[in-house]
C-alpha cells in the first residue's frame, strides 16, 4: 500500500487483563475505513489500544503517516478514540464535551465553544448543546461522541464497537450521519465491529481475528465469497457448513464426500485425498430451483427436508435437514405465492459457491 | 404513556415494616423520656443517694488500678459496705413522682451555646479527615498491589483498635515530638480517627471511575486537573459523601478520644457529654433530649450529603479496569509521607507489645479475659449488624429504583445517628419493657448502631439507573449475588468496625464495670491492650484485602 496513514509492523503483547495480540502487520491507508470483526473481546480490542497508545506492544512499531510514534502518549498521536460505551463526560454538557475535543491551538474558552455550537449546528445537534450526556437517547450519544472524535480533525479515527447501545433500527441512519460527518472531516478509520454486515457494507477492508491471530484481511467481496477458513466464514457472517472427506480433483473442482453426497467445489487449501475437509457456503448460494443433473457448474443437487420459515424482512430464512445436517438457506421475501416447501425440496448449489477447506484440528 | 409504579412486593413491605417499627419504638423511648420529669419525694435522701452511687464509682474505679494484696482488699470491703448502703436507701426511699413537660428540654438549653461551636468543629474535622484521606487516595494510586496492601493494612488497623489505647499510642507519639497532651492534639488525632473510615469509602468509590473515560481524557489531552474534575471526582463523590455522613458520625460520638488525649472541655464531645449525664448525673431526661438533638443534628448535616450520594451513585463500570497509573513494581515512595503518623504509631505498639511479650503476660489475668469478653461482644454486634445488613439488602433488591433509592437513603442517614443515640434510646426501651440493661443489651445497641453503613453501601452496589425488567428473572440472582460477593466481606468489616467503635458505648448501655478494653490501659502492655493490638492487626489486613475486593471485583 502507497502512504498508508498508519502501520502496524509486526506489533504483538501479552499483558495480564489483556486478550493476547500474536504478532500481526496491518496498514490503513489514507481515508480507508478497515474494520476488525472478532467473536467478544480478542486481539482486535488490545491491537485497537496498541493504536491509541493505551498499551506499548511488546515488540514491533506503531508508525503514523512515516513517523514512529510507538511510544508517544495518546494525546500526542494523530489519533481519537471512541470507546464502547462512548465515555462522555457525565457532568459537562455536549457543548463543553466537543469543546475539550478542539485542537490545542484555540486557546480561548469563549472561542472553543463558539467553534462547538458551531460544529454542533453543521451537523444538526445543535438543540442538544446543553444538555448532559445522561440525558441523550443512544443514538444522540454516539453522535456527540462522533463528532467529539472528529473535532481534534484526526488522522485516523479509532472506533471501538462505538454503535453497541444504539437501537438496530436506527444503526443505519447513524452510519449516514456518520459518513456525513468524514465528509466534512475526512480521516482514515480503524473500527472493531459488532455487527458483521455492518463491517461488510460500510469497510474498504474487513479484517477477522481469532483469538490471539488475524485470520483474514480483504476487501469485504471476498471475505463473504472466498473466506479463509471455515472460522473466517462463520465471523463473516452465517454459513452453512458440512463435514466430508477429500475424494480428489476432477475438472478443476474437489469432489468432496459428504452427509448430503457427493459435493464439487473449489480447494481452498493443499489438501490429500482421504484427508477431513470442511465444506462451505453461503446460505443465499443455495438454489431451489431444479437444476440440470448434467450442468457442469453445479456444485451439488440433492433433496432436503423442510423443517421452517423465518421471515426476516427483506429475506426469508428457510431452514432444512438432510442426512442429520441443518441447512440454512436464505432467500428474498417475495410473498408466499407460489411456496411448496413441505416434504423433500430439491436444492442446489454451484461448484464455484462451495469452498473446501482441511478440516480444523482437534486440540489433544 | 407512563407506567403505574408496581404495588411493593411481600419481602419490601415486611422489610419496611420492621425498619420502620424499630425507627418508631427508638425515637418513641427517646421522646416519652425527653418529656419526663422526676420529683423525688424526699430530696435530702436522693441526694444522699446519688452520693454514694459516685462514691461506689470511684471506689470501684480505684480498686481496678490498685494492686494486690492489703489495699485492694481493702477497698473491696468499703465497696460491700457502700452497696449495702444503696440497697438499704434503696429499699426505704419512697418512689419518686413522675410528670410530664419540657423541663429537660429547658434544662438543654442551658448547653445549647456549646453545641454549636462543636458542630462547627466536628464539621471542620470531618473535611480534614476527608481531605487528608484524598490526598492518601492519591498516593494510593502510585503504588503497586503489593505496596498498596501496606500501605491499606497500616491505614485501617487502627480501627480495629478501641480509641483508649489508640489515644495512648497518640499520646506516646506526641510526646516523642516534645507535644503534651492539649485541645490542638486531641483535634488532630480525631482527624486521624476519622481518616481511615474516608480513606476506605473514597478508595472502594474508585471501582466507579469509568476507565473508558479515563482514557478518552487522556485520547483529548486534558490534563490532569480537568481529568479529576470531569472525571473522577463525580465517580468518587457519592463515596467521598457517605464517607462524610460516617466521619462525622464517628466523631460525634466519640467517647474517649479526645478526653484521654487531653481535651480540657468534659463536654467537648457528644458521648462525653452523654456518659456524664447518665452515669455521674443520673440525669435521664436531659440526656434523651441531647440524645434526639444530636440525632436530629447528625441526621440534618448528612441529609444532603445523603442525597447527593444517592442521586449521583453511577453503576460501577462493566469492563475490566485498566487503570493509567502502575499496576505493579512501583515502590512504596511518596504514601510514606502520609503513612509516618500510623507507621510511627504501629512502631510504639509493636515494641511495647514485643516488651510485653518478653516478659511475658498472664493470659488468665481478669482485665484479658473481660477484654476479650468485650471484643467478643463487638464482634458478634458486627455479626449481627452484617446479617441484618443482608437481610435489608436482599428484601428491598427486587422493589421499583426509586423504593430502593429510597431505602438506601434512610439506612446511610441511619449510619448518621450518633452510637450514643441509638444505644441510649435501645437502654431506654430495654427499661420500658423491664429488661436488665447488661451485655446483652449493649450487644444488642451497637448492633442497632452499626447496622446502617453497611446496608447502605450494599445497597448503593446497585445502580440507581439500571431499568426495570432490564434483567431477566433467571439471571436476577446470579446478578445479586455478582455485586453482593465483592462489597461484602467489606461490609462485614465495617459492621465490625463500627461496632468496636460504638462499643465503649456499654456506660451508656449500663456496664460501667465492665471497660477493660474501653479505659485508658494502664500500660500499653496491659493484658487488655494485647487483645486491642490483636484485634488492629487482624482488622487491618482483612480490611486492606476487602477494600482491594471491593474495589476491583464484579466486573
Amino acid at each position: 500500500m502507497l502512504d498508508p496513514e498508519l502501520g502496524l509492523k509486526g506489533v504483538s503483547l501479552r499483558a495480564p487483563e489483556l486478550p493476547p495480540l500474536a504478532p500481526l502487520d496491518l496498514e490503513v491507508g489514507r481515508g480507508e475505513h478497515v474494520a476488525l470483526l472478532e467473536a467478544g473481546d480478542g486481539a482486535a480490542f488490545t491491537l485497537l489500544r496498541i493504536a491509541a497508545g493505551f498499551e506499548r506492544p511488546d515488540i514491533g512499531r506503531v508508525i503514523f503517516a512515516g513517523r514512529d510514534l510507538t511510544d508517544r502518549p495518546p494525546a500526542d498521536r494523530p489519533t481519537r478514540w471512541v470507546p464502547t460505551g462512548l465515555a462522555l463526560f457525565a457532568t459537562a454538557t455536549v457543548l463543553d464535551n466537543l469543546a475539550f475535543a478542539l485542537p490545542a491551538e484555540i486557546a480561548e474558552r469563549r472561542e472553543r465553544r463558539a467553534r462547538a455550537l458551531d460544529l454542533l449546528a453543521r451537523h444538526g445537534l445543535a438543540g442538544l448543546a446543553e444538555r448532559r450526556p445522561n440525558t441523550l437517547a443512544p443514538t444522540e450519544a454516539a453522535r456527540v461522541a462522533l463528532l467529539r472524535a472528529l473535532a481534534g480533525r484526526p488522522a485516523v479515527l479509532l472506533l471501538d464497537r462505538p454503535f453497541l447501545g444504539a437501537p438496530v433500527g436506527e444503526r443505519r441512519a447513524l452510519r449516514d450521519a456518520f459518513d456525513a460527518m468524514r465528509r466534512d472531516a475526512p480521516c482514515a478509520v480503524l473500527e472493531r465491529c459488532d455487527d458483521p454486515r455492518e463491517a461488510l457494507a460500510h469497510a474498504d477492508r474487513v479484517a477477522l481475528f481469532e483469538a490471539d491471530r488475524l485470520l483474514q484481511l480483504d476487501t469485504p467481496d471476498r471475505i463473504w465469497s472466498h473466506p479463509a477458513s471455515p472460522a473466517a466464514a462463520v465471523l463473516a457472517g452465517e454459513a452453512d457448513l458440512l463435514p466430508g472427506r477429500l475424494l480428489g480433483l476432477d475438472g478443476g473442482f474437489a469432489r468432496v464426500e459428504t452427509p448430503i453426497g457427493e459435493v464439487r467445489g473449489v480447494l481452498r487449501e493443499v489438501v490429500a485425498p482421504g484427508e477431513a475437509v470442511v465444506v462451505g457456503f453461503r446460505p443465499e448460494r443455495v438454489d431451489l430451483t431444479e437444476a440440470a443433473a448434467a450442468d457442469p457448474r453445479l456444485g451439488v443437487r440433492f433433496e432436503a427436508d423442510f423443517v421452517e420459515r423465518r421471515l426476516e424482512g427483506a429475506a426469508v430464512r428457510l431452514v432444512f435437514t438432510v442426512g442429520g445436517q441443518r441447512l440454512v438457506v436464505s432467500r428474498p421475501e417475495r410473498g408466499l405465492r407460489g411456496l411448496a416447501l413441505a416434504g423433500r425440496t430439491a436444492l442446489a448449489v454451484e461448484a464455484d459457491d462451495v469452498w473446501i477447506h482441511r478440516a480444523p484440528r482437534r486440540p489433544s | 404513556m407512563t407506567r403505574a409504579p408496581r404495588p411493593p412486593t411481600l419481602a419490601v413491605r415486611i422489610a419496611s415494616a420492621f425498619t420502620a417499627l424499630v425507627a418508631l419504638t427508638l425515637f418513641s423511648a427517646l421522646v416519652v423520656r425527653s418529656t419526663e420529669t422526676w420529683i423525688t419525694a424526699d430530696p435530702v435522701t436522693t441526694h444522699r443517694l446519688l452520693d454514694l452511687l459516685a462514691e461506689r464509682r470511684s471506689l470501684i474505679r480505684a480498686w481496678e488500678t490498685a494492686g494486690l494484696g492489703e489495699a485492694r482488699f481493702a477497698l473491696d470491703a468499703e465497696i460491700r459496705a457502700t452497696g449495702a448502703h444503696i440497697a438499704e436507701l434503696d429499699a426505704t426511699m419512697p418512689p419518686p413522682r413522675r410528670v410530664h413537660g419540657l423541663a429537660p428540654w429547658r434544662s438543654l438549653l442551658a448547653d445549647l451555646p456549646h453545641i454549636a461551636p462543636i458542630v462547627v468543629e466536628l464539621a471542620g474535622e470531618t473535611c480534614l479527615s476527608l481531605a487528608v484521606a484524598f490526598a492518601f487516595g492519591v498516593a494510593l494510586t502510585r503504588l503497586g498491589p503489593r505496596a498498596r496492601f501496606v500501605v491499606l493494612t497500616l491505614a485501617i488497623a487502627p480501627l480495629g483498635l478501641p480509641p483508649p489505647l489508640w489515644a495512648s499510642a497518640f499520646v506516646r507519639l506526641a510526646a516523642v515530638f516534645g507535644l503534651p497532651p492539649s485541645d490542638r492534639l486531641a483535634d488532630v488525632a480525631e482527624i486521624f480517627v476519622g481518616m481511615p473510615f474516608a480513606l476506605i469509602l473514597g478508595w472502594v468509590a474508585t471501582r466507579r471511575i469509568d476507565p473508558r473515560r479515563l482514557e478518552a481524557a487522556r485520547d483529548l489531552g486534558l490534563s490532569i486537573r480537568e481529568r479529576i474534575v470531569h472525571v473522577s471526582l463525580p465517580a468518587v463523590a457519592p463515596g467521598f459523601a457517605i464517607a462524610g455522613v460516617v466521619v462525622f458520625a464517628r466523631l460525634l460520638d466519640d467517647l474517649a478520644i479526645a478526653r484521654l488525649i487531653g481535651a480540657s472541655d468534659a463536654g467537648h464531645r457528644f458521648g462525653a457529654w452523654m456518659r456524664h449525664r447518665i452515669v455521674a448525673g443520673v440525669d435521664f431526661p436531659t440526656a434523651a433530649a441531647g440524645a434526639l438533638l444530636a440525632g436530629v443534628v447528625a441526621v440534618a448535616i448528612a441529609a444532603p450529603l445523603v442525597g447527593l450520594a444517592v442521586r449521583s451513585a453511577t453503576p460501577p463500570p462493566t469492563v475490566a479496569p485498566r487503570w493509567p497509573w502502575a499496576e505493579r513494581g512501583r515502590p512504596i515512595g511518596p504514601a510514606l509521607i502520609w503513612l509516618t503518623p500510623f507507621v510511627l504509631i504501629a512502631a510504639i505498639i509493636g515494641v511495647v507489645a514485643l516488651q510485653a511479650a518478653v516478659a511475658g503476660f498472664d493470659l488468665r489475668a481478669e482485665r484479658f479475659v473481660v477484654a476479650t469478653e468485650e471484643l467478643l461482644r463487638a464482634g458478634l454486634a458486627g455479626l449481627l449488624a452484617f446479617l441484618a445488613a443482608i437481610a435489608l439488602v436482599l428484601a428491598f433488591d427486587p422493589a421499583e429504583p426509586n423504593r430502593r433509592r429510597a431505602a438506601a437513603a434512610v439506612l446511610a442517614a441511619a449510619a448518621a445517628l450518633p452510637a450514643p443515640t441509638v444505644a441510649f434510646a435501645v437502654r431506654l426501651f430495654a427499661d420500658d419493657l423491664g429488661v436488665e440493661a447488661g451485655a446483652w443489651i449493649a450487644t444488642l445497641a451497637a448492633a442497632v448502631a452499626a447496622v446502617g453503613l453497611p446496608a447502605a453501601l450494599l445497597l448503593l452496589g446497585r445502580a440507581p439507573r439500571e431499568p426495570a425488567g432490564s434483567v431477566a428473572p433467571p439471571a436476577r440472582r446470579e446478578a445479586l449475588l455478582r455485586r453482593l460477593v465483592p462489597l461484602a466481606p467489606l461490609a462485614a468489616v465495617l459492621a465490625v468496625v463500627r461496632a468496636l467503635a460504638a462499643a465503649d458505648l456499654g456506660t451508656i448501655v449500663g456496664l460501667v464495670d465492665r471497660t477493660a478494653l474501653f479505659d485508658r490501659p494502664a500500660a500499653l502492655a496491659d493484658p487488655a491492650a494485647a487483645v486491642g493490638i490483636v484485634s488492629a492487626l487482624a482488622i487491618g489486613l482483612v480490611g486492606a484485602w476487602a477494600t482491594e475486593r471491593a474495589r476491583t471485583g464484579g466486573v
